[in-house]
């Protein structure tokens, strides 16, 4: 029994952090489908920092710093420029697919040389990327509730007309919340090339980005909510791999629907009034 | 306002630029130390001039798959080497299959080889028009006159070898194939599995399931967990680069086994890997390439199994005892003189 | 007027166009190849030929229906991220009506094959649409779920009861009865582009003229006002979204009775998801969709001959092309963003 619960946060953690990384963001009421490209940049060069330097830490931190570039990109484009969020999102997903591979293939080469010493499990069978998504959790709680920072960014993503006419500058608080999103996001896509496997793969996000993004709205918008939400698609997740690992003779795609449903009946359940933010993928110019 | 932004503008791009840059200097150098491996070839090229013969390929994946798509680059990689003339589209999509193979065979295209058996079609469609051109398809055996053959690298027997190993070396009386996306190639390596698994022991249980992705690695890990919960101990995955996701984990657990497939996958896990089940999809395609250059190529199948000595055992590890070697050697002669029939389908 | 309009939809996007492309031979010579070979290559790959033109007319067509899908969901207020799935969930039943329903005499064969992949895309468009108005589900989550439920009810399908031969993952040809006509006698041209266009020109028609259309633009642009002045919110939005699932669905009988002929693992070249960049960047209007569908169907077939004759790869046709998407998305050269937002 512990050791299933042990696989569902291991295989829920990156999703977690992505859907944390969604959450700041879209609370300033950016649109975020390009967290699958900004994951994939992520666990490119965490692997890549960690292989050219030789520390865990570094990769992270190297990682993180490309993240934060891509993140004021992504910000610039999309506040100051007025790109539609939708679509520069769908543009980054192809930009990091291409970039990634590119400089994979230049750096690795065509075979799997991208191999590193990853995080180990250190406690109860998880590694320390877990307990930073567990940690980030509370921590975005209390940033988003109790600081003056997080109600800023709250207010941009709700009601950016009232931000503005207090006299704050909503394009400054909005490109905040996408670099710091964008780094979170990074870690996410750290943790599922360094501690869930140790090395980087082609496309090797598979879509998390996109189960992130229901995550968020599944969890209400709200840190806790979040964390349920990834838990619960790394359970039925789960539920799937071991039905698929003892059932052979059923056909296995009809058992690897199960997560999708359980998400469908989720919202059903849990549906009633959606929460997004009011503001979340309108373009606001401000006054100034 | 807009000034200032203009100018955002091209600093970020440029930076966005400095790091193509730095990436892209790379290639450069890679391509100066290809010049001299060129210049090798040349004065090795004792037979004939191949540089006239223009072989292109087709790839549903990525060449950096590990896997299906891989081998048949390395098999093209080596024809490069023998002095043809070759070209290859990576990551076609399906709806795109007859054009890209439309647009090889209309600029001089010998041998044109789709890699995989849903290119059957397109190159029926295309086949009419370029009578000129040998249009191939693998992983099939369903050929067309005039010029539409088939490539099969029959993995089926490299199921069976695995499984045979599998079956002599498993002490849980329960082995695994985690297998990636559901075609042909790897349909067949596992049912070539169950096979060779029942020829020792019937009563062995073989876990196979596919996760429908051959990229997501983390999917494939945790499939191989499950299976190894269901007390799997020897492994045998085939999901192309996925299946780094087995070789991950088996390497975290010391007491679990792994048997590689389609090249020699032993960098992956040195100390637990028992062999590698070899199916030379390079070699078939540069026999192939080469009866093209001789004009020798027909409409027919051409198979590539344990017969036609395409599909073998790399080196043993000294885990596998000299008895079960042996048999394996034997297994491999029966299979050869037809006193062991590997068959082709699930079912 | 004309000259802004021209302006909006010509020089903005052909210096942002010019940009990346000049980025983007920054980034072919750095990697040692030279970039105007590509170029010509990318030309002569999406427009050059006869040959590569057709193509790129073909891409055109699915991509010209498919943001339609998605701006038809996206004026009337709603996400629809779903047009992938009901594109599969079209070519699911066209594929079967195709193979199976071997009475049907020629062209009513064919009508009775895309209307059943119309309705199919119709029927999940109203299912994503039923969840909202009872349940209050995010259709943003349902339709990334339902894309997925559908990936995989496809992969059963082939790999099970619609397979055609034990080995094979996949369905058997449908039947020459059921094929779109070709247009233009030897390439893939169909009369699918004559169908995007009149359905284009409908779409235009229905927004800008029609009653129903000036109701569901206020739904879409505030549902509370909309309640309160008596418009059925739910029903509006049941409607645009099963219209919306019908051109998805429509996506995917026009790729499988067009192109194609089986249903295959993997066969969608990713139209769902163009189609959602295309009406953004065509800003859901009839002719901006019409031009940014061509745009991304030339660089489709393009990037296929670059990668096919030069030794750029395709992921740097893959930059390149983000690169324009970007430069295309992004304002910087327009001072007239407020209106422009508006149209």
């Amino acid at each position: 029994m512990w050791d299933f619960f042990i696989v569902i946060f291991r295989d829920s953690t990156s999703i977690l952090l992505v859907a944390l990384g969604i959450l700041i963001m879209q609370l300033g009421g950016v649109i975020n489908i390009g967290a699958e490209g900004m994951m994939l940049i992520g666990a490119f060069f965490g692997i890549l920092g960690t292989f050219l330097s030789g520390y865990t830490g570094l990769g992270i931190l190297i990682a993180l710093i490309i993240l934060a570039i891509f993140g004021f990109l992504f910000g610039l484009m999309t506040i100051y420029w007025k790109g539609n969020q939708v679509v520069v999102g769908v543009a980054l997903n192809l930009l990091a697919e291409g970039m990634t591979t590119t400089l994979s293939r230049q750096i690795f080469g065509t075979g799997s040389q991208s191999t590193i010493q990853g995080f180990k499990p250190i406690f109860l069978g998880v590694s320390v990327m877990t307990y930073v998504a567990l940690a980030l959790v509370l921590a975005l709680y209390f940033f988003l509730y109790h600081t003056n920072l997080g109600l800023r960014i709250r207010a941009s993503g709700e009601y950016p007309i009232a931000v503005d006419i207090a006299g704050i500058d909503v394009y400054r608080v909005q490109l905040t919340a996408v670099v710091i999103g964008a780094m979170i996001i990074g870690l996410g896509g750290c943790s599922l090339s360094m501690a869930h496997m140790n090395s980087f793969s082609e496309l090797m996000t598979g879509g998390r980005g996109y189960i992130a993004l229901a995550a968020v709205a599944l969890g209400q918008y709200k840190p806790i909510g979040v964390l349920l939400a990834s838990l619960m698609f790394g359970a039925s997740n789960t539920l799937q791999y071991h039905l698929q690992a003892s059932i052979t003779k059923f056909p296995a795609p009809i058992i690897r629907i199960i997560p999708y449903v359980v998400t469908i009946i989720a919202v059903i359940i849990s549906g009633k009034n959606s929460k997004d933010p009011s503001a979340l993928g309108k373009k606001y110019i401000k006054f100034s | 306002m807009f000034r200032k932004t203009n100018i955002f503008v091209f600093i970020v791009l440029a930076a966005l630029c400095v790091l193509l840059l730095t990436a892209c200097g790379q290639t450069a150098n890679n391509s100066q130390n290809a010049e001299p491996e060129k210049e090798k070839q040349e004065s090795n090229t004792e037979t004939a001039d191949h540089s006239q013969y223009k072989v292109a390929l087709v790839l549903p994946g990525t060449i950096n798959d590990e896997g299906w798509n891989a081998t048949a680059y390395h098999g093209l990689e080596l024809i490069k080497e023998a002095g043809f003339e070759t070209a290859y589209s990576e990551n076609v999509k399906t709806s795109d299959y007859e054009a890209v193979y439309r647009g090889y065979a209309s600029k001089g295209y010998n041998l044109i080889i789709g890699h995989g058996f849903n290119f059957l079609d397109p190159a029926k469609a295309v086949a009419a028009d370029f009578p000129q051109t040998m249009f191939g398809v693998t992983s099939t055996v369903e050929y067309a006159d005039p010029n539409v053959f088939a490539i099969d690298t029959n993995s089926s027997d490299a199921g069976f070898l695995a499984g045979v190993l599998a079956a002599k070396m498993t002490k849980t009386k329960v082995v695994a194939v985690p297998c990636g996306l559901e075609i042909p190639g790897i349909i067949r390596y596992a049912t070539g599995f169950k096979q060779g698994v029942e020829y020792v022991d019937p009563e062995i249980k073989v876990l196979s399931s596919y996760t429908g992705s051959s990229s997501d690695t983390a999917q494939l890990k945790e499939l191989t967990a499950a299976m190894v919960k269901q007390g799997a101990d020897i492994i045998a995955p085939n999901a192309d680069q996925a299946g780094l996701g087995a070789f991950e984990y088996v390497k975290e657990h010391k007491d679990l086994r792994i048997i590689g497939v389609y090249g020699d996958q032993k960098a992956l896990a040195p100390d637990q890997i028992l062999t590698s089940a070899i199916i030379d999809m390079p070699g078939a395609i540069e026999q192939v390439a080469e009866l093209g250059f001789k004009g020798q190529l027909e409409a027919k199948a051409y198979v590539f199994g344990v017969k036609e000595g395409s599909v073998w055992l790399t080196d043993f590890s000294s885990d596998v005892p000299q008895d079960i070697q042996d048999l394996l050697k034997d297994v491999i002669e029966k299979i050869k003189n037809n006193e062991i029939e590997v068959k082709y389908v699930l079912e | 007027m004309i000259r802004s309009k021209l302006i909006q939809y010509f020089l903005y996007p052909f210096i942002a166009i010019m940009i990346a492309l000049l980025i983007g031979a920054l980034i072919i010579l750095s990697g040692g190849n030279n970039p105007l070979e590509a170029y010509r290559l990318m030309l002569e790959g999406s427009i050059g030929t006869s040959q590569t033109l057709a193509e790129t007319i073909v891409k055109t067509a699915s991509l010209i229906i498919a943001g339609a899908s998605y701006a038809f969901a996206y004026r009337c207020g709603m996400l629809n991220i779903g047009i992938e799935g009901q594109m599969l969930a079209g070519a699911i039943f066209s594929t079967w009506i195709g193979v199976n329903l071997t009475f049907l005499p020629g062209l009513l064969h064919l009508f009775i094959a895309v209307i059943g992949g119309i309705l199919a895309g119709a029927l999940l468009g109203c299912f994503i649409a039923f969840l909202k108005n009872r349940f209050g589900a995010n259709e943003v989550i349902t339709t990334v779920m339902m894309n997925y439920v559908m990936l995989f009810i496809v992969e059963y399908l082939v790999t099970g009861p619609m397979r055609e031969a034990p080995e094979f993952p996949q369905s058997a040809r449908v039947l020459p009865s059921a094929g779109f006509p070709v247009l233009i006698p030897g390439t893939r041209v169909n009369i699918g582009i004559v169908l995007a266009l009149l359905l284009i020109v409908l779409y235009g028609y229905y927004w800008k003229n029609s009653k129903k259309g000036f109701e569901m633009r206020i739904v879409g642009e505030n549902p509370t006002v909309a309640n309160s002045i008596g418009i059925n919110v739910k029903q509006n939005r049941m409607l645009a979204f099963a219209i919306s699932g019908s051109l998805g669905g429509l996506v995917g009988s026009l790729e499988i009775l067009g192109i194609q002929k089986r249903l295959l693992q993997n066969f969608s070249a990713g139209y769902g998801f163009d189609g959602i960049a295309v009406a953004l960047l065509g800003k859901n209007s009839p002719i901006g969709i019409m031009l940014s569908s061509f745009l991304f169907g030339a660089m489709k077939t393009g990037g296929n001959m670059v990668q096919m004759f030069s030794s750029v790869p395709s992921s740097v046709v893959m930059i390149i092309q983000a690169i324009i998407i970007l430069l295309m998305a992004i304002q910087v050269f327009s001072k007239k963003t407020k209106e422009l937002e508006r149209a």
